[in-house]
């Protein structure tokens, strides 16, 4: 847990650590999950987003997000393993997979 | 009662592929006995094994010596060892923990014994466990003559030529009920060759379909298929998709079925005794019940009946009889809901909302019985001056399964009950046609 879980700071203030492809892929997510409650600023780039203490998202969320991915970059996420999990740990993690991603294939071509 | 082999194929064909490895039934065979020697004197063991192999493995090594396969929805091995109702028990995984008494690695196989083990028919092979509509988990007890026969009814009814060999794809896990039958028991019979996975994001089913260079049978959920819709690149070696856990609508069935060029055979069931029913729901709206059943009909009630069950199950769904062996599903039964496979009782997931501190009131509702998106999920409308979205989540976490955690959740002033303080249906209705964007 972070310690900013147990305070309520103004939107304003949390998403000061939001790089603009965090809050992208944060409004993708709020999207494609339904997650109206909650703005796409408010998401904190290095909480958990799979537990109980952040979003609670379980597998299907993964496996939607993971769909919407491929749709918008073009980026396929596969295996369910340790590794997925770290990339969807956070959503620094998933911004940071998915741009590499990217550029890894904007270098090959 | 006699004896019932637990597999019934040939030593040397193909069993199940873990990445490049082929295990044969022999293998298969050889390390279930082998599993079954190192499992302790216990009565019941809650096989939490992650990998697809090593859990059916797991499975039949338990039953081989009349050990019975507890299967909680909950998978933490410290909550498979406070199933209070069930002394006795050991815990086995294929990932060393806490709480874990026997660890498997079934890489490389074992030596020993191909032959198959066998066990009689009375055995209790496996508990099963769902919500019951008062909360309280409920134990639904499978003989292994019961899932014997299952098996053998499953595999006459999958759609194809019964003697080819196919590959099998799953995207469900086996501890579940409907993978348990299809993805586990079905290939100890079936000449199917089980891929092990993991298969859950679609571009892992596509490769691990693909990958079997000869026509492969997917077993999935409208979830799981809703996501294969925009594959890039569909495997084309699917013979035959299906699908159970939740209603699949015509739209999907119809994209699936052109992007995998394979038709959908959809199973109906419950848990209390598996699958029940199938139909192509490409062409046909009702549903047959498989013909091992009794089946009664009366008034819009269904009851099934089995020598193998206890007693006769009367299903929470409501039919219609169109012919002698045709019935259409009318009605879900209002309280149990389903998301994402999982059962729950939306009285005691309302009760759980209202239990939380700070929420004066509140209520959880299916936004698809309200007209609006099916978003598989459930939403909440709530009364709770001082708390967010976040907190209520957090709060609920930790009572209930994340899968049921409601969103959007949308703060009212207050619910429109009535003077018994009643929250009608219709009057909800409004609100949460008011309240939604």
């Amino acid at each position: 847990m972070t310690i900013h879980d147990n305070i309520s700071l103004p939107a304003f203030c949390k998403n000061m650590a939001q790089t603009p492809q965090q809050l992208e892929m944060a409004k993708l997510i709020i999207d494609i999950l339904n997650i109206d409650d909650v703005a796409p600023e408010e998401i904190e780039p290095d909480a958990i987003m799979f537990d109980e203490t952040g979003l609670g998202l379980d597998s299907i969320d993964a496996l939607e997000i993971a769909v919407a991915i491929a749709e918008q970059y073009d980026v396929h996420i596969s295996a369910e393993d340790e590794a997925t999990k770290e990339i969807f740990a956070t959503l620094a993690n998933l911004t940071a997979h998915v741009m590499q991603e990217t550029e890894t294939r904007q270098t090959a071509s | 009662m006699s004896q019932i082999p637990l597999v019934e194929r040939e030593p040397q064909a193909a069993f199940a592929r873990a990445g490049d490895r082929i295990i044969t039934v022999g293998q298969f065979c050889a390390d279930i006995n082998a599993v079954a020697e190192t499992l302790p004197d216990t009565r019941y063991l809650v096989n939490l094994c992650q990998e697809r192999y090593t859990f059916t493995a797991c499975f039949f090594a338990a039953l081989a010596r009349g050990i019975t396969n507890l299967l909680p929805s909950r998978r933490e091995p410290e909550f498979a060892q406070n199933l209070d109702a069930y002394e006795d028990l050991c815990v086995a995984s294929d990932k060393e923990a806490d709480d874990v008494d026997v660890c498997l690695n079934l890489n490389p196989g074992s030596n020993g014994s191909s032959t198959a083990p066998a066990q009689s028919g009375e055995t209790l092979a496996a508990v099963a466990f769902t919500s019951g509509s008062t909360g309280e988990p409920q134990a639904h007890a499978k003989s292994w003559e019961m899932l014997d026969t299952w098996r053998r009814v499953h595999w006459r009814y999958l759609p194809g030529e019964p003697q080819e060999e196919r590959g099998l794809v799953a995207t469900v896990p086996s501890w579940h009920m409907y993978g348990l039958e299809w993805a586990m028991l079905l290939p100890t019979v079936a000449p199917l060759t089980l891929h092990c996975g993991p298969d859950f994001y679609p571009q892992d089913v596509a490769t691990a379909l693909t990958s079997f260079r000869k026509p492969s049978v997917l077993v999935s959920t409208p979830v799981h298929l809703r996501a294969m819709r925009k594959l890039p690149s569909p495997p084309a070696n699917v013979s035959t998709v299906l699908s159970a856990t939740a209603p699949l609508d015509d739209t999907l069935t119809r994209e699936i079925e052109n992007t995998l060029s394979a038709e959908i055979f959809e199973i109906y069931g419950c848990s209390e005794v598996g699958s029940l029913a199938s139909r192509f729901p490409g062409q046909e709206i009702a549903w047959e019940f498989f013909d091992c059943f009794d089946v009664a009909y009366d008034e819009g009630a269904v009851t099934i009946n089995h020598r193998t069950l206890p007693e006769p199950v009367t299903l929470a769904d409501q039919f219609k009889q169109l012919d002698a062996a045709r019935y259409e599903l009318e009605g879900r039964n209002t309280d149990i809901i389903k998301v994402g496979g999982k059962r729950e009782s939306l009285a005691r997931l309302n009760n759980l909302l209202l239990g939380v501190d700070g929420v004066e009131d509140g209520v959880l509702y299916d936004p698809a019985s309200y007209g609006l998106a099916d978003s598989g999920r459930l939403a909440a409308l709530v009364v709770a001056p001082g708390l967010n979205a976040s907190d209520i989540r957090t709060a609920l976490a930790r009572e209930m399964d994340v899968a049921f955690l409601p969103r959007p959740i949308r703060f009212v002033d207050a619910l429109p009950r009535d003077r018994t303080s009643k929250l009608r249906m219709a009057d909800l209705a409004s609100m949460i046609a008011s309240e939604s964007p």
